[in-house]
């Protein structure tokens, strides 16, 4: 049972790791100024861009994949930011801790990258 | 377990062979000029601003000041990668175009940074083939040395220069390799071949742990196995708990010298390539700071260019650390190669950086908006060259080629002026007339303009960098 649960994790992971990598929509650079945004997402964008600007420049391609372009069940990105594990080691990019990044950070860097994916005309 | 074996087989060459494509080289390997259409209305800036280009062009355009009745000169290199050797230039340019030469330099490229000052202009030299120097120029052109023999015949040059209202010349010296080691990259570069027996200085003493690199000996025909340390010239073995003393001028540091001349001091070290220097409105130096390549006998993966304000006296991590990270964990660690502490005890504890931009965004020239008219107040303002991948390391996309705007209390990025279009990049692959490589910025007098030195057109085809000559020029940014 436990295997078989596994196996369609694999699956479903998979797809939707291809199928978010494969979309290319027009995306609307992101000049939004921080005090328009929401507490939340704001606090969730000064997460982002001092954990994960470096490697996803503006939510773009750089050393990892793009993120604007793309809708990824919240579940699949929150595991993968705490751990390597999720898409089953095969990455290069790093995890962060509850110490790195607070569960009350995570919520508003979802809430963030959610605000990010509107952007998207 | 087999099933999941071949399933999670499939799915990585699905991944791989999908979409996720990485840069890989492009352009031709060819210096000459290219044709390069300009169309501001390619670049978007945030609403109530615009852009303009200024009519002429530029030969591998470097820096930019402007004198206290507000005339702007720009640098011109006289060197790029890719090896390309052309006369320095100190230009003046009027808003029709007309271009005045004030002072050249001699083939000791890359003139990398200016600054006006009291009547004066502040030059770094690169010193690729002499060595670096800062150069105090004469509204008349004429040109003296108040320093030479800097150690920059290496990888990064002698950087941003910038003049202090403590009557102090402030300036860059970058790293001579990507982390400390000499190797194959360096002979790629060019310089090694032509200084064997260069290396990284360090400012102050340090004790190695001893991580010695093995490579071919890509300076004998035999091409035989040699092992290279940190510190030491290519093909020096290193052992745990030998001393490397420190002296001045040094590398990977942020030095300074009294306006008329005098002796180099140290402010700050640990560097890897501190290319742009400017004050804050409050008075602070900040620096922009070129972060690790993917490349040579000890690549680093995944690390930023970093914001730092500078405190006097303190080492910034290179080349153990990538800001307050140290690169022996698991996030730095290259394809096969785990990056391995190289000194036995730090200086202290590396500061963190202000702002991380954009991992081989090559994030240089910098300035303060001081400004109410313009906006931004206290916001500082970088040029990203943009990245040199394949070269420095694998990339999904462009990164760089635009301009960023950063909060250097929160370490906020947003893009201030950036090419439009669904992907990121320069105007010569996304077939527009917009930005190329920012490099430089600069504030009007009034601090009511922003003028952004553009380098032109760059290519990374297989054989190495391809910059094209007369592809440069300046845009201005100002408030509707
Ligand atoms: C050191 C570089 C690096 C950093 C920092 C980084 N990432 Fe990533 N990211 C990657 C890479 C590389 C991938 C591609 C998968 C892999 O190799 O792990 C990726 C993949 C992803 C994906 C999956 C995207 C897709 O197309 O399926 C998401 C979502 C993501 N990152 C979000 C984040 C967030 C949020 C942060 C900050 C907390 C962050 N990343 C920090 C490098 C990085």
């Amino acid at each position: 049972m436990k295997t078989r649960l596994s196996v369609y994790l694999i699956i479903f992971m998979c797809m939707g790791f291809y199928l978010s990598s494969c979309s290319s929509r027009r995306i609307k650079k992101d000049m939004t100024e921080i005090s328009r945004l929401d507490d939340q997402v704001a606090e969730g964008r000064i997460i982002f861009k001092n954990q994960c600007q470096k490697c996803h420049p503006n939510g773009e391609a750089g050393v990892g994949p793009s993120l604007n372009d793309k809708k990824l069940p919240s579940f699949i990105i929150r595991a993968r930011i705490r751990s390597r594990a999720t898409f089953l080691w095969t990455g290069r990019m790093p995890s962060f801790s509850k110490h790195e990044i607070s569960e009350k950070g995570l919520d508003a860097l979802l809430a963030y990258l959610k605000n990010m994916e509107k952007k998207d005309k | 377990m087999k099933m999941k074996a071949i399933l999670l087989l499939g799915c990585v060459s699905l991944v791989l062979s999908g979409c996720f494509k990485l840069r890989g080289h492009y352009g031709t390997k060819s210096y000459d000029a290219v044709a390069r259409p300009v169309n501001s209305n390619d670049i978007i800036v945030p609403d109530g601003y615009k852009i303009e280009a200024l009519p002429g062009s530029f030969n591998f355009p470097s820096g930019i000041t402007i004198d206290d009745s507000g005339n702007v000169y720009v640098l011109e290199a006289g060197y790029s990668y890719g090896e390309i050797f052309t006369v320095p230039k100190l230009l003046r340019v009027e808003a029709s175009g007309k271009q005045t030469v004030i002072a050249e330099g001699s083939k000791n490229g890359p003139w990398t940074a200016v600054d006006y000052y009291k009547g004066h202009f502040y030059i770094s030299e690169g010193g690729s083939l002499e060595g670096g120097r800062i150069l105090k120029v004469t509204p008349e052109g004429k040109i003296s040395r108040l320093v030479e023999n800097l150690p920059s015949f290496g990888d990064h040059h002698t950087d941003g220069v910038v003049v202090g209202d403590d009557g102090y010349i402030y300036f860059g010296q970058g790293t001579a390799t990507n982390s400390a080691i000499v190797g194959k990259d360096n002979f790629d570069f060019g310089w090694l071949a032509r200084k064997k027996d260069f290396h990284d200085i360090p400012c102050e003493d340090i004790i190695l742990n001893g991580e010695n690199y093995e490579t071919e000996n890509v300076l004998s025909e035999d091409k035989e196995k040699v092992q290279t340390g940190a510190f030491v010239p290519f093909g020096t073995k290193t052992v745990k708990g030998q001393t490397i003393k420190g002296s001045l001028p040094c590398n990977g540091a942020v030095m300074r010298l009294p306006i008329n001349g005098g002796n180099v001091e140290l402010v700050a070290w640990g560097f890897r390539n501190p290319f742009g220097l400017a004050f804050s409105p409050d008075g602070s130096l900040f620096v922009t700071d070129n972060g690790f390549d993917e490349r040579g006998s000890r690549p680093v993966f995944g690390a930023g260019d970093l914001l730092f304000k500078v405190k006097a006296g303190t080492w910034y991590g290179w080349p153990d650390f990538s800001g307050a990270d140290s690169l022996s964990g698991e996030n730095y660690k290259a394809r096969k190669i785990r990056p391995k502490s190289l000194l036995q005890k730090y200086p202290n504890k590396p500061p963190a950086p202000v702002a991380t931009f954009g991992v081989h965004s090559s994030s240089n020239g910098i300035d303060f908006s001081t400004s109410s008219t313009f906006g931004h107040k206290g916001d500082a303002f970088v040029a990203q060259f943009g990245d040199m991948a394949p070269n420095v390391g694998n990339i999904y996309g462009p990164v760089g080629f635009k301009l960023v705007k950063v909060n250097v209390e929160t370490g906020d990025i947003s893009d201030f002026a950036v090419n439009k279009g669904s992907k990121n990049g320069p105007a010569s692959t996304l077939k527009g007339g917009g930005l190329e490589r920012p490099i430089a910025v600069k504030f009007s007098r009034d601090g009511n303009t922003l003028y952004v030195v553009d380098f032109g057109v760059l290519e990374m085809p297989e054989k190495g960098p391809a910059p094209k000559q007369n592809t440069g020029m300046l845009w201005k940014i100002s408030k509707l």
